[in-house]
């Protein structure tokens, strides 16, 4: 199995007086070209782990390795080229730019990396966009278009510059049940097709089902974690139930 | 500085839908370069009218005979001489004035170097006498200092033998006409017949009381052996007192004076203008910048959201804080260039259209190349703060709180 993502005894504190502990010595490997759901109640520090392996936000300690790089050390600044070029984000609240048009947001990534886009980068962005279902918006601005719709243009955004991991944070989360899966299917599919490495955070446990492996976080810690394919769909199902994950501390 | 392509879209965009804000400080911009251009053309224009009808048809610098100077009345062992003696003296020549010739004649900026005879005279006719000022002077030099072809009212600019051009209200006062004869009466009573040439108008009363005859014929009328003045114009009027002032280093034995000396209040009141203009423009400049910083300071707050997401996908801190350095420049250049167009379109308007000034504007470079670029620097300086906010803000900011 090939790792993509190692975090070795990642910590992360808030504050410098009363220092509150939101992650405590987490230690996991995510699979290169899986989807891993990462779950957890409310303030178990499934945003905060998701932000500090999408590098917008620093570790106070332990090692973050992606794709054999280390990146422990640093300011969110430094590396700003890096998630331009190899990461992807997909946020609950689809954060498109309303200046621009669905294509135009689609196309940013690839602005900042390299200037205006090539003919060959323009059909691109537009297959991307029918095959998530919204070539017919390119230019419409966000403000014109629905939620389900806006958060498309967001996964096409997070896959135009082919990145090496996307990352997503409830990105159903502020939509209907039907139009989230409907979004979701669209995203795991697309997903899956180019062998892009997926980490979801999640609360919802029917998504995470579709997950190819599972990582539960309760109050800062991983309780648990398993391959799905491994324990096989129903007993998945009944350890979704179990929410007894607790800690001895 | 190296801009990158995203960083010019990116601050156009958002100037572009920023439409409103962005009218509100391009219009400040461009209506404050535009005011200050049309005020400083305005201003010059009305400075080089006043100056130029002042000292435009007169000498600039004027060499005279020293001023009256102590005499000693005791003699060398302490003994009182002569009670009658006067205390002081005045030279009534410039000794040695061709000395002084030579040596303007070798200065630079100078247009006109003219050596004169300078008087009183009586004109008596038909019963009248009148005073008159009596100029003998180089034929060739006065034609530069007193513009004798461009003044000229009637009859041609003749100075030589009896030749004379009179004054506008000399010749008003004794109905002359180029051709008639006139007896001037010196100071000490004797006089000579002169024939009118022509009749010439230097645009105020005292030039026009006088008579202009050869240099030969004043000294001989006036019974000098020299000159009693040297009259110079000079290129650009207003270093007439930095000359002068360089002149009296060089030379104690004459008396030098400056048109602005001689002209303290008109001094004095171009001063007060040129004071009042650069008062305007300071609280202009100032009401503008404090516009482009407010307004620029709301947009990056209000921007903050799309920074926050930009960042996340990639722009750098340089990046972001140049996406507002960029639109305060954009708004100081095209605002600044609209200024100037607007500003050259009110001065034409105002001169030709309305035909509000008696004078021509000074439509100069110099006029709109402060203003402008002041507009630009401060516009500039005006995105550094809401640059500054947006290289600071991390998107972590943004995504976690919205
Ligand atoms: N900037 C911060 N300062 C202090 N505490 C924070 C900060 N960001 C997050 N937290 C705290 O960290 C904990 C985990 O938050 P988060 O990762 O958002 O949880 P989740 O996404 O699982 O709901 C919460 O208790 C939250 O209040
Ligand atoms: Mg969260």
């Amino acid at each position: 199995m090939a790792e993509i993502v190692v975090v070795k005894d990642l910590t992360k504190s808030y504050g410098q007086l009363v220092k509150t502990l939101v992650l405590k010595n987490i230690t996991y490997s995510f699979e290169k070209g899986s989807f891993t759901a990462v779950i957890g109640p409310s303030g178990s520090g499934k945003s905060t782990l998701l932000n500090i392996l999408g590098l917008l936000e620093r570790p106070t300690s332990g090692q973050l390795i992606i794709d054999g790089q280390d990146f422990s050390r640093g300011e969110v600044n430094d590396y700003s080229e890096y998630r331009n070029r190899h990461l992807g984000f997909i946020f609950q609240f689809h954060y498109l730019l309303p200046e621009f048009t669905v294509l135009e947001n689609v196309l940013l990534p690839v602005w900042i990396e390299a200037g205006r886009p090539e003919g060959a980068i323009y059909r691109k962005a537009l297959e991307l966009m029918s095959a998530i279902g919204i070539s017919q918006l390119k230019d419409k601005y966000p403000a014109e278009i629905s939620g389900g719709e806006q958060q498309r243009t967001a996964i096409a955004r997070a896959l135009i510059n082919d990145p090496r991991i996307v990352l997503a944070d409830e990105p159903t989360g502020n939509l209907d049940r039907e139009t989230g899966f409907a979004v979701l299917e669209v995203m795991t599919g697309m997903i899956r097709e180019l062998g892009t490495t997926l980490i979801m955070v999640t609360h919802d446990r029917e998504i995470a089902l579709r997950a190819e492996r599972v990582v539960e976080l309760v109050d800062g810690r991983i309780c648990r974690s398993f391959v799905v394919k491994e324990e096989g769909v129903e007993r998945v199902k009944t350890l979704l139930e179990d929410r007894r994950c607790v800690f001895s501390d | 500085m190296i801009i990158r392509p995203y960083e010019l879209y990116i601050a156009f965009r958002f100037l572009v839908k920023g439409r409103f804000q962005t009218l509100l400080i391009f219009g400040g911009v461009a209506m404050g370069v535009a005011v200050q251009f049309f005020l400083n053309s305005l201003i010059g224009g009305l400075q080089v009218s006043l100056v130029e009808r002042t000292v435009g048809t007169s000498p600039h610098i004027i060499m005279l005979p020293r001023e009256a100077y102590p005499t000693s009345i005791l003699a060398e062992s302490g003994q009182i001489l002569d009670y009658r003696k006067a205390p002081v003296v005045s030279d009534r020549e410039i000794l040695q004035w061709e000395q002084y010739l030579e040596w303007l004649k070798k200065q630079s900026g100078l247009k006109a170097i003219c050596p004169v005879a300078s008087g009183q005279g009586f004109i008596e006719r038909n019963g009248i006498s009148v005073a008159v000022a009596i100029k003998g002077v180089d034929p060739a030099q006065g034609a530069v200092i007193y513009k004798f072809n461009k003044n000229l009212s009637s009859g041609q600019a003749l100075l030589s033998g009896e030749s004379v051009i009179v004054g506008l209200n000399v010749a008003e006062k004794f109905q002359l006409q180029p051709g008639d004869r006139l007896f001037i009466r010196n100071d000490r009573g004797s006089g000579a017949f002169f024939t009118v040439s022509g009749i010439i108008d230097l645009g105020s009363a005292p030039a026009n009381s006088i008579v202009f005859m050869s240099l030969e014929r004043g000294q001989k009328f006036l019974s000098l052996t020299g000159i009693n003045m040297i009259e110079v114009q000079i290129l650009d009027v207003f270093k007439a007192e930095k000359l002068a002032s360089a002149w009296r280093n060089e030379f104690s034995r004459v008396n030098i004076e400056s048109w602005q000396e001689r002209n303290r209040e008109l001094l004095t009141a171009l001063r007060s203008q040129s004071t009042s203009s650069n008062l305007i423009q300071f609280f202009i400049l100032f009401s503008i910048s404090l516009g482009i910083a407010s307004v620029l300071g709301i947009s990056a707050i209000q921007k903050s959201r799309q920074l926050g997401i930009l960042k996340a996908i990639g722009v750098d801190n340089r990046g972001a804080a140049r996406i507002f350095l960029i639109q305060g420049l954009t708004i100081g250049l095209s605002g600044s260039l609209t200024g100037i167009i607007v500003g050259y379109a009110l001065s034409i308007f105002f001169t030709e259209v309305l035909g509000a000034a008696t004078f021509d504007l000074k439509l100069e470079a110099a006029n709109f190349i402060v203003p402008a670029i002041l507009a630009v620097v401060i516009s500039s300086l005006a995105s550094l703060s809401p640059a500054r906010k947006a290289a600071r803000l991390t998107p972590i900011e943004v995504i976690r709180y919205g």
